[in-house]
């Protein structure tokens, strides 16, 4: 039989019994349509990280810390444990972390180490645009590797004091309503010392760039950073959990983290956050898409049983064509197409319904708890996704066939010919 | 040359086994007419289903132009080249058109749809439903539903026709006229008949006449001859 023919009537074949297709289409379909959702969210937020992350690839950048003992076993409840004098106790891990002066010395003279920066960590408690208002006022301070992408004006060295980023979100806190306007302004910044004295900062802005999940919306310089932060640690120095550092070129990103690792501390590249965020997405997804799944095989079991009935109900045909000189290979191929058409349709199906979700929540997203993100789709199924799954639910339902296509092929064409 | 050589067909095993057929031995020639008559249950339908490679025999075989059906060739290939099949219930498919069901057989063999349509049409109009072409078949009378079958059987202009009681489900009128056809049809074609028939007036229209009896050939019968 020609393989458009036994399609045709395969297809016809499934509208015989309308209502029992329908169903076994259904089920078929809820399941398509879970995975092809799952799917896409881990896609959406795929993409969005790379699209964030992706100004670090290539970036010189590594984040340094203590390597810990992992030793933590909850804060009280566990057994007595006995006093190891080679060992830092346990419930001290969290203030172990800090890195000593010593520590960041040692940092430096690991090798491979270029340019070691301090993450300090400095709290504004607003900022007051020209008009009055105040503005919440979340910074980070620059670090010369920090890849922004600028629309106006300069990046900032590693220093330039009284000089401060703006994100181009942020430029009605220096009451500008354009890019360029901008540049030049002042920006005022309130913050209080360890002492809980007020004191103000005006900060001139050097450079405008594109906002994004992952940056602050200010990044003031180092400079400024360090007297600030100075101002507000309780015993006058900053403590750092972490450091930054860039590697020199005769070095590979291994051996750093190797050098790192001999000295007792821990080096992550932004390229590694990535990873690990990606990682982080691939788990939500195939833990959505085994739900997924369970639903698919639920629908497995309907496709078995549709084709058992469709063999039973037709065996008198079955027998016709058998006796019109039909190899049994040849009804086999007509059920185990049959199976496959289900898994086809029903993917379809579950496709279209999911793409027409995919646009409702896309627009919802974007109108609510992603407003103001700028280029992020929660969802997006892409083609070769549709495609994929498409296929593979084909492919599932044709196995799901292969016994009741068996079944078909083994009938009898006499017994079933036989006149009651 | 259709032959059946020693053939037994033995239903069941040991204490419950049943002789349908002993040792039947048999041929038929090309463009002969042939009935096969006898009781119910003496084998008739049997012999039948041997003969055309859907049942196989205990022991003994099947040759066509001296090749062995089942082991020489693929029997259903075979049986879809070279033989017709008009049942007693004609097993129309209800719901397909005319043109549809007749052209079936061609469609199983692989033959694209125009090609088949050509074959069907030419098929419909020596039967003289040409102008129904386009019917459901479950719209026809019970003597149209078997000119389709008719059709249907020799749309691939087969050697060998077979028909198990063709007129079995007719009244007298219409299975005169099936009758006739089915005669015009073989003359006019060559084809080998071969009808099962507990009508005696029908079996003594072909040239030839096997009484069954138990599973064994009791007389067999040439016009002419005695
Ligand atoms: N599958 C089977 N199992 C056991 N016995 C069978 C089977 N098929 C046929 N028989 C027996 O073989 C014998 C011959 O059957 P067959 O159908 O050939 O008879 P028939 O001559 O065609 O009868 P009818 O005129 O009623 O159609 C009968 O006794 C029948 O009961
Ligand atoms: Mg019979």
């Amino acid at each position: 039989m020609k393989f458009v023919d036994v399609v045709k009537t395969s297809n016809s074949n499934l509208r015989r019994s309308k209502l029992r297709t329908f169903l076994t289409l259904l089920a078929i379909s809820i399941g398509t349509f879970t995975l092809a959702l799952s799917l896409g969210l881990g896609q959406g937020l795929r993409n969005y990280i790379s699209s964030e992350l992706g100004q670090y690839k290539g970036v010189n950048l590594y984040q340094v810390e203590k390597t810990t003992l992992n030793n933590f076993s909850g804060l009280g409840n566990h057994d007595p444990i006995v006093y190891n004098p080679n060992k830092s106790p346990s419930s001290a891990n969290y203030q172990n972390n800090f890195l000593s002066a010593t520590d960041i010395d040692q940092i430096k003279k690991v090798k491979g180490v270029q340019n070691l920066e301090l993450p300090y960590a400095v709290v504004f408690d607003y900022a007051t645009a020209p008009n009055g208002t105040k503005y919440e006022a979340s910074n980070s301070t620059f670090l010369s590797q920090n890849p922004l992408n600028l629309v106006a004006g300069k990046t900032l060295s590693a220093t330039d004091p009284g000089s401060v980023l703006i994100s181009q979100k942020y430029l009605p806190l220096v009451g500008s309503s354009d890019i360029s306007s901008a540049l030049g302004k002042k920006l005022t910044l309130t913050y209080k010392n360890a002492k809980g004295a007020i004191s103000t900062i005006t900060l001139e802005v050097k450079g405008v760039y594109e906002p994004s999940l992952i940056q602050a919306p200010i990044f003031i310089n180092s400079q400024d950073a360090e007297k600030i932060a100075a101002e507000q640690a309780p015993g006058g120095a900053p403590l750092f959990n972490f450091v930054f550092i860039s590697k020199s070129s005769d070095v590979t990103d291994v051996q750093i983290k190797a050098n790192l690792s001999n000295a007792k501390f821990t080096g992550r590249s932004f390229a590694d956050i990535n990873n690990t965020l990606n990682n982080i997405i691939t788990g939500v997804q195939i833990s959505l898409a085994a739900f997924s799944g369970i639903a698919i095989l639920a629908s497995i079991v309907g496709v078995i049983n549709t084709l058992f009935m469709a063999v039973l109900e037709r065996t008198r045909e079955i027998g016709l064509f058998r006796a019109l000189g039909s190899k049994k290979r040849t009804i086999f191929y007509l059920f185990s197409v049959e199976a496959a058409l289900l898994g086809f349709w029903g993917g379809v199906i579950g496709i279209f319904f999911a793409f027409l979700a995919q646009i409702a929540i896309n627009k919802i997203a974007a109108n609510t708890f992603l407003k103001g993100v700028d280029g992020i789709q929660l969802l997006n199924i892409r083609p070769s996704l549709i495609v994929f799954i498409i296929i593979v639910i084909s492919i599932i339902t044709w196995i799901a066939g292969l016994l009741p296509a068996f079944k078909a092929s083994q009938v009898d064409p006499i017994e079933s010919l036989r006149y009651e | 040359m259709l032959e059946v050589v020693n053939v037994n067909k033995i239903y069941g095993k040991k204490d419950k086994a049943f002789n349908a057929l002993s040792d039947i031995t048999l041929s038929f020639e090309k463009g002969t007419s042939n009935a096969i008559v006898g009781k119910s249950g003496s084998g008739k339908s049997t012999l039948l289903h041997i003969l055309i490679g859907l049942d196989h025999p205990t022991n003994g075989s099947v040759l066509y132009d001296g090749k062995n059906i089942l082991k020489d060739m693929n029997t259903d290939s075979w049986r879809g080249k070279n033989v017709g099949i008009v049942f007693q219930q004609f097993f129309l498919q209800p719901n397909d058109s005319v043109i549809d069901n007749v052209g079936l057989p061609l469609k199983l063999q692989g033959i694209a749809k125009k090609k088949r349509n050509i074959k069907a049409a030419e098929a419909l109009k020596k039967v003289g439903l040409e102008d129904r072409m386009k019917s459901k078949a479950n719209d026809l009378s019970g003597g149209q539903k078997q000119r389709v079958a008719i059709a249907r059987a020799l749309v691939d202009n087969p050697s060998i026709l077979i028909a198990d009681e063709p007129t079995g489900n007719l009244d007298t009128e219409n299975g005169d006229a099936i009758e006739n056809l089915l005669f015009e049809l073989q003359k006019k074609l060559g084809t080998t008949l071969v009808i099962v028939t507990h009508d005696t007036d029908l079996a003594k229209r072909c040239e030839r006449v096997i009484y069954l009896k138990d599973g064994k050939v009791e007389k067999d019968t040439y016009k002419g001859k005695k």
